[in-house]
């Protein structure tokens, strides 16, 4: 087991209590069985102003803040489904893909940021959609069909075995600018989805080879559903 | 603003009158309970009362349910030989009108269509015929059955002259998420302010923070209706004591530093005409970073 962030750097501990006294009174930082858990209530504030309030608990990684906490609402409020975007075991909150996650917060995954960007976002969903309402900016689907739409939106493209082909090409460094466009447009990369490719140069190869693995995955499994059954 | 000031003005903006809407819901739902309870059961004499904060005097809007005891006569068996009969009963009984959540000794009530009622049923039967001490049943623990007196309960908190003290903890409670349950929390408040419950309400707040972060291992809570046979300690456990001990540190440095309103927040006002779906609207607007939660397939 690799050493917990707050053994390599105690001061890192210090320092987290520090910024929950000072911007989040209501949560509190607990060290159980090695791992950093904070829990408390969470006030959904917009504009000086109390919107909503939700218990959570929160267990980050040991690698914090390189990687995406784990976060759970404990007050019963969000039924854990899929559908309310639950992963049902464990129970905590799909709050994005990762990969998206990772370019929207540029690999910052401390916990303020977290808290104040896909945490409140999505809570501030969940009260609209208690309400009856929709997702305020759209969600995702379940799983790899998911990962498909967001990369859809970035390359333009919703063939899973280019975006897949693609993605483990970047992984190995091989995307050049005068390949053509995973997009299907015809034109070189350069003169197309250029700025989405450089945007994912930057993501850890690890994080891009973990997505790329899945949609595979996927395209495989779909592939041996699909062939016909000998009959025994 | 004082610290005093502020928490004197924070625990008036929590209060829950007895003209508000949430408190007519409450006995518009605990009617409806009385009535399909003594419709089940003709010929049984039953007591219905209110239990909990509303009748200690300690309910804040923030955080209140009804607990609503029902008591049958020491020789009634209609609703059952037993008491875990007279818990199942009642559970199936109002089982055919909400969807009823078994606790260890209520039952929690909540609408069918979904939406919780804040409303705990808790069946019992009197231990004899003076219509005092209870038996109730228990689902976990050594004991199945548990001898009370929600009475002595009630008395006890409501006359312990620290009421205010209570309420606040019972907001500080649910703004910390601190998952302890109202009675130990009401007899460790009481306990902390036992030999000295003098000075406004911050002295006496502050005394039990400060009780509760160094000597939590030290405060012994026992239930005044059964102090040698009503085991309390599955509700303090020694996570919760560091749960408890640590927040309170958190929540007196957080005080210290920065003062009372970034502890509790700004008071808010009572009603707003502004509807909350619209105000959630408005919070989505100013997203600035939009992200989009995701879901693992089945």
């Amino acid at each position: 087991m690799s050493v917990p962030w707050f053994e390599a750097d105690p001061d890192a501990f210090d320092e987290l209590e520090r910024v929950l006294r000072s911007s989040y009174p209501t949560q509190h930082a607990f060290i159980e069985d090695r791992v950093c858990i904070v829990r408390g209530s969470y006030p959904v504030m917009d504009a000086g102003t109390l919107v909503d309030r939700y218990d959570l608990e929160i267990a980050l990684p040991l690698d914090y803040p390189a990687s995406l906490p784990r976060v759970w609402e404990t007050g019963g409020r969000i039924p854990r489904e899929p559908d309310r975007h639950v992963f049902p075991q464990p129970g905590c909150l799909c709050l994005g893909v990762p990969l998206a996650l990772w370019m929207q917060l540029k690999g910052d995954f401390s916990l303020p940021t977290v808290l104040d960007i896909p945490v409140r976002n999505f809570l501030i969903g969940n009260s609209l959609v208690e309400r009856g309402e929709p997702w305020p900016h759209g969600d995702r689907s379940h799983g790899v069909d998911g990962m498909l739409e967001f990369y859809g939106d970035l390359l333009g493209t919703s063939d899973p075995m280019a975006i897949a082909k693609f993605l483990l090409a970047l992984v190995k460094e091989k995307v050049r600018g005068h390949w053509s466009c995973p997009c299907g447009s015809g034109k070189i990369i350069r003169n197309c989805h250029k700025e989405a490719v450089e945007a994912l140069r930057d993501v850890p190869r690890e994080v891009v080879a973990q997505t790329g693995c899945m949609i595979l995955d996927e395209i495989q499994r779909e592939a041996e559903l699909a062939r016909p059954r000998r009959s025994a | 603003m004082s610290g005093n000031k502020y928490l004197t003005d924070l625990l008036a903006s929590q209060k829950l009158d007895e003209r508000s809407s949430e408190w007519a819901e409450l006995d518009k739902e605990a009617a409806d309970i009385e009535r399909i309870i003594r419709k089940a059961y003709p010929n049984s004499r039953v007591m219905f009362t209110h239990g909990g904060s509303r009748a200690k005097g300690t309910i804040i809007r923030e955080d209140y349910d009804l607990d609503e005891v029902c008591y049958f006569e020491n020789e009634d068996t209609a609703p059952g030989q037993t008491l875990e009969e007279i818990y199942e009963n009642i559970a199936d009984l109002l089982a055919e009108h909400y969807k009823v959540r078994r606790k260890r000794s209520a039952l929690r009530l909540s609408k069918k269509e979904g939406g919780d009622l804040r409303v705990d049923v808790v069946p019992g039967r009197y231990v004899d015929a003076t219509g005092t001490d209870v038996f109730i049943h228990q689902n976990e623990g050594s004991n199945e059955r548990l001898k009370t007196n929600i009475e002595l309960h009630i008395g006890h908190v409501r006359d312990s002259g620290c009421t205010d003290v209570i309420m606040l903890a019972k907001l500080w409670r649910t703004r910390n998420a601190i998952p302890i349950k109202t009675f130990p929390l009401e007899l460790l408040v009481i306990e902390a302010l036992a030999e000295d419950n003098d000075g406004d309400l911050e002295d006496r707040w502050r005394r039990v923070l400060t009780t509760f972060a160094d000597d939590i291992d030290t405060l012994y809570v026992e239930d005044p209706a059964n102090r040698t046979g009503n085991d309390l300690s599955h509700a303090l456990t020694d996570r919760l004591r560091t749960q408890l001990s640590k927040v309170a540190q958190n929540t007196l440095d957080a005080a210290d530093e920065h003062g009372w309103e970034h502890v509790f927040g700004k008071i808010e006002a009572r009603d707003t005409a502004i509807p909350r779906v619209q105000i959630l609207r408005s919070a989505a607007a100013g997203i600035a970073v939009p992200t989009k939660p995701w879901g693992k397939k089945k």
